[in-house]
């Protein structure tokens, strides 16, 4: 993995609130095309750590650099028009615009030059791809939660990323709804499309990444190949509370 | 929207424009027609506080600042340097745009309570500043200004005229990528931007543009009433205009023309309890937000939607 080119990468990044550093000291790289889960416990700093890079949350300290270019002083509209869309825990969507209209606003506004050029061919391929393509004159806020979240990745997906940020998108789903997300996650990723996942269920987190990361206390816990990440111990200890065992058990 | 519907909803703006384009042929009565035009004008002014506030999401009470400005920069033009009225519109309307930027740059950058204190600060700001360069505005007496030396027909009319202008502004603003971030912002304001839209620079760009319109309102109050001075800034004439937008309907075209109706004839009535018209608006305003906080012509669509879906079951 590491002959592959880095798109994004956090150098000593770090967000205080108040005196407590919720982002501590945190270094990391994102290859092109990979999956890369990040896991920690609640209250870890994994969705402050997204807010910082998708500029949500200005870092208070660190270097974020993004296809070679220091991005942390950049805003939430710039980070976008660079290439990074995101998604966030709780479901987000324009809820009084249709379905078509939500990922409108991706394709209109994603990229630098706004307007009117959006193609709805292109936008409809999307919602196709997603499973949504029934429900695009929909108004949003009607959707159920899992429509809504899969609407979330489809405005992402809209506005043409490099790199795609979801945070917890199985979160309040059921089994069946998360394994759909989960598929639809690894259909993204093979249309060559780099994603950063926080997850919580580390057994999906697992599954699905190339490299996983675990944060804690807003620094990196361990990183590495799912195997290795599960097989440390200080994660063991720390994350999985469970005995050191041989092998990988998922 | 299917093509039919667009074409009969063309069809009921023409005949609603027919009916005001005729209302001085049936209004004969001098001073119905003037509380007529003031609905234009306060129409006018909500219509583009609608369009900042409902469609925008921004709670800002400035509009009424530029409302001021517009009218004191056309009335000072004239007054003190001979400008003429038709040139003093545009003035007005240049003026409060450019004030608009003075308080937009900073105002815009925050939200909620922030906007609304900021705003605030702003608006009595400028009132004392108008009282103090008395040379030129008249101080608290205010100044009296020329008119365009036209009778009330011309100032029907016009206002009529300005007023088409605003809801016109208002839609294409609405149809355009200006309108669909405005939205999208007031949805989701994270999700915006998250998406690639920039909240300030459209934001800006919505509050400068109706700052121009409400501007030349202004100029045309001034000179239809030939006079202005600081009661202009007053607290009531803030609650009436949020009346107005509350009442009718906040982001909808027409609501906040109905609401200014509704406040102007209701002001009239009750005009033998000058001291407590306020209190009796801000009544209505509590009643209006806990049984209908989406006005009256979300109600009404409401009621339609219900009719239709029943008709079709």
């Amino acid at each position: 993995m590491e002959d592959k080119k880095v798109i994004l990468e956090t150098k000593n990044a770090y967000r205080y609130f108040g005196s407590y550093a919720a982002v501590n000291d945190l270094s990391f790289q994102i290859f092109e095309n990979e999956i890369l889960g990040v896991a920690g416990p609640n209250g870890s700093g994994k969705t402050t750590l997204m807010n910082i890079i998708t500029q949500v949350i200005p870092p208070s300290r660190g270097e974020i650099i993004f296809n070679g270019q220091p991005i942390q002083n950049f805003k939430a509209h710039d980070i976008c028009h660079l290439g990074i869309a995101r998604t966030y825990q709780q479901p987000m969507i324009f809820a009084t615009l249709s379905v078509m209209d939500n990922m409108m606003i991706g394709a209109t506004f994603g990229k630098k030059k706004g307007g009117d050029r959006a193609r709805i061919d292109e936008l409809e391929q999307i919602l196709k791809f997603i499973g949504l393509d029934g429900k695009k004159e929909m108004i949003a806020d009607k959707l159920l939660v899992s429509e809504k979240k899969k609407l979330m990745i489809a405005i992402a997906l809209a506005t043409k990323p490099k790199l795609l940020i979801l945070d917890e998108p199985c979160a309040g789903l059921t089994t069946i709804e998360s394994k759909e997300i989960i598929q639809l996650i690894e259909r993204i990723n093979k249309q060559g499309m780099t994603v950063l996942l926080i997850e919580h269920n580390m057994q999906v987190l697992m599954n699905i990444s190339h490299r996983v990361m675990i944060i804690d206390q807003g620094s990196k816990m361990c990183e590495g190949t799912p195997e290795y990440v599960y097989n440390n111990e200080q994660v063991i200890e720390k994350y999985l509370g469970r005995k050191k065992k041989k092998g990988v058990d998922l | 929207m299917s093509v039919r519907s667009t074409h009969r909803i063309k069809i009921i703006y023409a005949i609603l424009l027919g009916v005001f384009l005729l209302i001085p042929f049936v209004v004969t009565d001098d001073y119905l027609l003037h509380l007529i035009i003031m609905t234009f004008v306060w129409g006018i002014v909500v219509t583009n506080w609608n369009l900042t506030l409902g469609y925008g999401g921004m709670f800002h009470i400035a509009q009424f600042t530029l409302f001021a400005i517009g009218g004191y920069a056309s009335s000072i033009s004239a007054d003190s340097f001979g400008i003429s009225p038709w040139l003093g519109l545009f003035i007005g309307g240049f003026t409060a745009a450019l004030f608009s930027l003075v308080i937009g740059l900073p105002s815009l950058r925050v939200k909620g309570i922030y906007l609304i204190l900021l705003t605030f600060a702003f608006h009595f700001g400028i009132k004392e500043l108008v009282i103090i360069a008395r040379e030129y505005t008249g101080g608290s007496m205010g100044i009296v200004v020329p008119s365009f030396g036209f009778g009330t027909l011309f100032y029907f009319y016009f206002a009529l005229f300005l007023l088409v202008i605003s809801l016109v502004a208002t839609r294409f603003i609405e149809k355009s990528f200006i309108g669909k971030a405005l939205v999208a912002m007031r949805d989701s304001e994270v999700l915006a931007a998250s998406s690639g839209i920039n909240p300030y620079k459209y934001k800006l760009i919505t509050f400068v543009t109706a700052a121009f319109i409400t501007g030349i309102a202004g100029s045309f109050y001034a000179n239809y009433l030939m006079v202005i001075g600081p009661e202009i800034f007053s607290f009531t004439m803030i609650v009436n205009g949020l009346g107005m937008i509350v009442i009718g309907g906040m982001g909808t075209l027409f609501g906040p023309i109905i609401g200014s109706f509704i406040i102007t004839f209701f002001m009239e009535t009750f005009n033998a309890f000058e001291e407590y018209r306020p209190i009796i608006v801000g009544a209505v305003i509590i009643l209006m937000l806990i049984y209908a906080p989406n006005g009256i012509v979300t109600e009404f669509n409401k009621i339609k939607e219900k009719l239709k879906a029943k008709a079709r079951s």
